[in-house]
């Protein structure tokens, strides 16, 4: 446990990170090539990293009742999913050269943190923290901008539905929900040919706003992501 | 089958329960057979009840009846505990009475000038079974049945919800911040449970409506349907300087809900916190110094001479078992 210097500012009820990512697309002259992503009928796969910003879980007071009607403050807490790393796995159809479904299958394991403050009976800050694994498993429509591609980035927008599941304590506890997501970014070709096994190969940026809810809670809660991928169509 | 008479306290404002038991088996009563507590609680259902005949100043027997059927039917209430009771009728018959017959009325204790309410049994030691129980009102304080409270009166359903708590089997519950008052006694800041030992004072009616702390007690005791499979349990030990500590409050915080439940370190440390809905809870031990230290245990080698303490990880109540235990180390004060 640690003791904190001062007290939390005040979180607000919906934090929305804007994430930034730092991604490099590497060139290797085929900036007039057809993006693999947008040849239809292709499988492609993916993996990527990316960062899964934290998300406000909580802000609940431990009230008392007193004797006024009005309540007696124990403590005040803020419980919080702390932003972590995240890896991902893809696998997507391009439908036509504008359309294509997408499967993701990430790992994260955010910290789950809950700051404890202003205790009737102690002073300081308390930070108190669990470390939770969560697979998310989620789908959605890609739609590629096209027409909007410049300097070879082909951008894309992006929205789906998925399931998250949770445990916590070496699977004493399996937490699930759901979440929507939009999103967006872009994507440039690394290479593209039409014959062979391999059709091409491609690299993409994006940023994710994710609304989730999980059965602990019937809140719903904003979280952004970001991530670079890495994609080969077959 | 062993029968023996025991009994517990409700307070005003100072005194404390003489409890003969132990209460380190969660917020139940129990009955100590060597090492072992065995909390007690009723086997035969519907439970009945008797009313005394008598009156005391505003109060009518009926009354009394009309306000103890409305504090039962708040237990009965319970959606995850199976407990049920039945009224009798009146009768001449003293709370006090060892005669089979659980009776409920008002009786003047005026050496008990801090006692507004007892509760006390007759139960088979041998298995925990409450054979009879009876609850006397002192009826040296003034009483009120209005439904929004009297200031000069304590509320008569708020007392009678909780003696029925320890009518039930629940032992106090030391959820609560007090203040000492400057002509003795202790003022309540905050009571976090019905079963809080110390009323919140005259013209207070909050007490008729139970709080999580209640409920976890009585659905833990008297469980209903899908409660043990649904809600989880979180164990662990008390510790200061590798020593175990007896008699620290511990209390799980949901942090999602705000929800609080507490119980007590027996006297090797352990403790138990039941009737938590599945997910993490903050973990909060404190000393306990919120009421008199026999309002809970009847021993005198309570420790209280820690700080304050949070454990440091947050700690998961799975649905329908317990979580592993859970080390808890306190600092000196």
């Amino acid at each position: 446990m640690s003791e904190r210097a001062s007290n939390r500012g005040h979180v607000p009820a919906v934090r929305v990170c804007v994430l930034s990512v730092a991604f490099v697309a590497i060139a290797v002259g085929v900036g007039g090539a057809q993006t693999p992503s947008t040849l239809p009928g292709r499988l492609r796969v993916g993996a990527g990293v990316g960062w899964l910003a934290g998300a406000e879980i909580a802000a609940q007071p431990a009230d008392l009742r007193s004797a006024s009607g009005s309540s007696y403050r124990l403590f005040q807490s803020e419980t919080e999913l702390v932003a972590t790393p995240t890896f991902d796995a893809r696998i997507g159809f391009a439908l036509t050269r504008r359309y294509e479904v997408e499967g993701r299958a990430a790992i994260n394991r955010p910290e789950l943190r809950t700051v404890v403050s202003s205790d009737a009976e102690a002073t300081g800050s308390f930070t108190i923290t669990e470390n939770i694994d969560e697979y998310v498993f989620d789908g959605g429509i890609v739609v590629h901008l096209n027409e909007l591609k410049a300097i070879g980035l082909v951008p894309f927008a992006m929205g789906g539905a998925g399931y998250i599941r949770r445990l916590h304590d070496r699977q004493s506890l399996v937490e699930e929900g759901h979440l929507y997501y939009v999103g967006g970014g872009v994507t440039r070709a690394l290479f593209a040919r039409s014959q062979g096994f391999v059709r091409g190969a491609s690299v993409r940026a994006d940023l994710r706003l994710n609304v989730f809810s999980t059965e602990l809670d019937d809140d719903s809660h904003l979280q952004g992501s970001a991530s670079g991928v890495f994609i080969v169509a077959f | 089958m062993r029968r023996r008479r025991v009994r517990a306290w409700i307070v005003m404002a100072l005194l404390a329960t003489g409890w003969p038991g132990r209460a380190d088996a969660y917020i139940h009563l129990g009955i100590s057979n060597g090492p072992n507590s065995t909390p007690i609680k009723w086997t035969a259902v519907p439970v009945r009840w008797f009313v005394n005949d008598g009156s005391a100043p505003g109060v009518s027997a009926s009354q009394l009846q009309s306000e103890l059927a409305q504090a039962f039917a708040t237990w009965e209430a319970v959606p995850t505990a199976a407990i049920a009771f039945q009224f009798v009728g009146f009768t001449s018959a003293m709370p006090s009475e060892d005669d089979g017959l659980s009776v409920l009325g008002f009786q003047s204790a005026p050496e008990m000038d801090r006692v507004l309410g007892a509760t006390s049994f007759t139960v088979d030691t041998s298995s925990g079974s409450i054979l009879e129980s009876d609850v006397f009102f002192n009826s040296i304080f003034l009483w009120s049945v209005s439904a929004t409270g009297d200031s000069g009166r304590f509320d008569l359903r708020s007392v009678a919800t909780h003696e029925i708590g320890h009518f039930l089997g629940l032992g106090h519950s030391a959820l609560g911040e007090t203040e000492m008052r400057p002509e003795g006694g202790r003022r309540v800041l905050g009571s976090g449970a019905v079963m809080f030992p110390i009323s919140l004072g005259r013209g207070v009616v909050a007490d008729r409506v139970l709080q999580p702390d209640d409920i976890a007690g009585a659905s833990d005791l008297y469980p209903d349907g899908d409660f043990k499979t649904t809600t989880g349990i979180i164990t662990g030990h008390v510790r200061l300087n590798g020593a175990a500590v007896k008699g620290a409050h511990v209390v799980a915080f949901n942090p999602r809900t705000g929800v609080l439940i507490g119980n007590f370190s027996g006297s090797d440390g352990t403790f138990r916190i039941g009737g938590l809905v599945a997910g993490p809870y903050v973990l909060r031990v404190e000393p306990l110094d919120d009421a008199d230290i026999d309002s809970f245990f009847d021993a005198a080698d309570v420790n209280v001479n820690f700080q304050v303490t949070f454990h440091d990880k947050l700690v998961v109540a799975p649905a329908g078992g317990a979580s592993a235990s859970i080390d808890v180390a306190v600092r000196a004060k």
